[in-house]
């Protein structure tokens, strides 16, 4: 029998085919790769919205016991400035020991019960006793998303060196999530002021000056401050329109679940024309602005919402498209745009003024 | 040794595209704008996220005066305005966006 084969003509492909073929593949991938991206990326939010939600309900179990909410951070208390040398007391801030944040509190609410038995949590958060364990890295206080590095670091002075305590670098562990402490801010140079503060108000840019004598809560309007103690039934504003906690990505600034030291500074990572580093309170607080008569070229309040491009460390800052994620006083979650209007960020981060809070 | 004309023709087509991307990507990007700029960008974000028509009104009198101080360039005045009148033509958000950008492209510088 004979066999009629056609030799050549089949053996492979040429190499326009061959091109033809890897095109159209890159083509498909192309089209295929953002679609995988933001597949990912919705995984990360998720991730990111349950990290949140854990720290919320951690909240409320904390109120329940202490039938109040942590402090934004805990401080020998003063009028005038004076403590005990143990305290450590800034004395530009006023803050001093034991410096524990709100992160810290709620550690047995977040099965972490284990390391704060560990801690010694009658010394300061800086004391050597602390020092292995403050360093931990604790993924319910990591957003997947933040593209900064998520081991801890390094808590440094004002000129960007290491901060030394009683001849020891502090290293903390970090934390992506950051508490409210409204829209003034009172750490600085406020938190000391002895003889008042402006506060401004968002409507009028009118402000009125407060006398402090150390006391946060004289000027404080959001949930959290130093050496805060709010019950829920101080949200007149409503819980659920009230923000406790949200971002801060580790890719603007250090933030950690551990406390405050006097003396330490947080330094943006990235630059603006106008940011630059902030008092020791912003390693666990951010306001949203205005604060100490802070007013635009116009006389207008600043108000900076999450994301606000000029990148301040005491500001709320995500990195997820579009916007970030806040927990409410009432535990939920919600994610909020980046363009959000101004003055509604503002009533969100206050607790008590009396503002009627419109869709968000 | 002189090139065929296929291959000066493919070169010619390799650079109008790359100066065609790179003239995209640049064109992008707003340059390192002037602290006076960067202050009435930061209001001129304000009043178009809060849609105040009259903030509008003092920022126009802030950029005609600063241009006359010449703590803004033209070019920074001619952005600012455009912006400025895609408010006043109702285009809120789009005003918004656009001050929005110019702020974040100083980040980093």
């Amino acid at each position: 029998m004979r066999v009629c084969r056609r030799v050549g003509s089949s053996r492979g492909f040429t190499l326009i085919e061959l091109l033809v073929v890897i095109a159209i593949i890159g083509i498909l991938v192309s089209l295929l790769l953002p679609a995988v991206q933001q597949a990912r990326e919705a995984a990360r939010r998720s991730q990111c919205q349950n990290h949140l939600k854990q720290l919320g309900l951690a909240l409320h179990n904390y109120h329940d016991t202490h039938r109040a909410l942590p402090a934004g951070y805990y401080s020998y208390p003063t009028s005038d400035g004076s403590a005990p040398a143990w305290a450590n007391t800034d004395s530009a801030t006023w803050d001093g020991a034991p410096g524990w944040g709100w992160g810290t509190m709620l550690l047995p609410y977040l099965d972490q019960a284990v390391i704060y038995n560990a801690l010694a949590i009658d010394s300061p958060c800086w004391s050597p006793a602390n020092a292995s364990l403050v360093r931990t890295k604790l993924p319910v206080f990591l957003c997947p998303t933040s593209s900064g590095p998520d081991d801890s670091f390094t808590v440094e002075n004002a000129a960007g060196s290491p901060l030394v305590v009683g001849g020891n670098q502090l290293v903390f562990g970090r934390s992506n999530y950051v508490a409210s402490h409204g829209q003034e801010s009172c750490w600085g140079e406020c938190g000391a002021s002895k003889t008042g503060v402006i506060f401004t108000n968002i409507y009028t840019s009118t402000t009125a000056p407060v006398i402090i004598n150390g006391d946060a809560s004289r000027v404080a309007d959001g949930p959290f401050f130093r050496n805060s103690g709010v019950q829920l039934r101080d949200f007149v504003d409503g819980t659920s329109n009230s923000i406790v906690l949200g971002e801060h990505s580790s890719q603007l600034s250090d933030k950690t679940w551990v406390g405050v030291v006097p003396g330490a500074f947080t330094r943006p990572s990235v630059s603006t024309p106008e940011n630059g580093p902030d008092a020791a309170a912003t390693l666990t607080l951010v306001h949203a602005g205005p604060s100490g008569g802070e007013l635009d070229i116009t006389g207008d309040p600043i108000i900076h919402p999450i994301n606000f491009p000029t990148l301040h460390v005491g500001q709320m800052y995500s990195e997820h498209p579009g916007g970030g994620q806040v927990c409410m006083a009432d535990g939920s979650v919600r994610f909020v745009s980046e363009n959000i209007n101004l003055l509604l960020w503002a009533e969100l981060s206050s607790i008590a003024e009396g503002e009627v809070i419109g869709e968000f | 040794m002189t090139l065929s004309a296929t291959r000066r023709g493919t070169i010619s087509g390799v650079r109008l595209a790359a100066s065609l991307m790179i003239l995209s990507i640049v064109g992008c990007w707003y340059p390192e704008v002037s602290p006076r700029a960067y202050e009435i960008t930061k209001a001129l974000y304000s009043a178009c996220n809060l849609q105040k028509t009259e903030k509008l009104a003092v920022i126009e009198e802030l950029i005609e005066q600063s241009l006359d101080e010449e703590s803004l360039t033209s070019r920074e005045a001619a952005w600012l305005l455009d912006i400025v009148a895609d408010a006043r033509a109702g285009e809120w958000e789009q005003a918004a966006l656009e001050s929005r950008r110019i702020l974040e492209d100083q980040i980093g510088r």
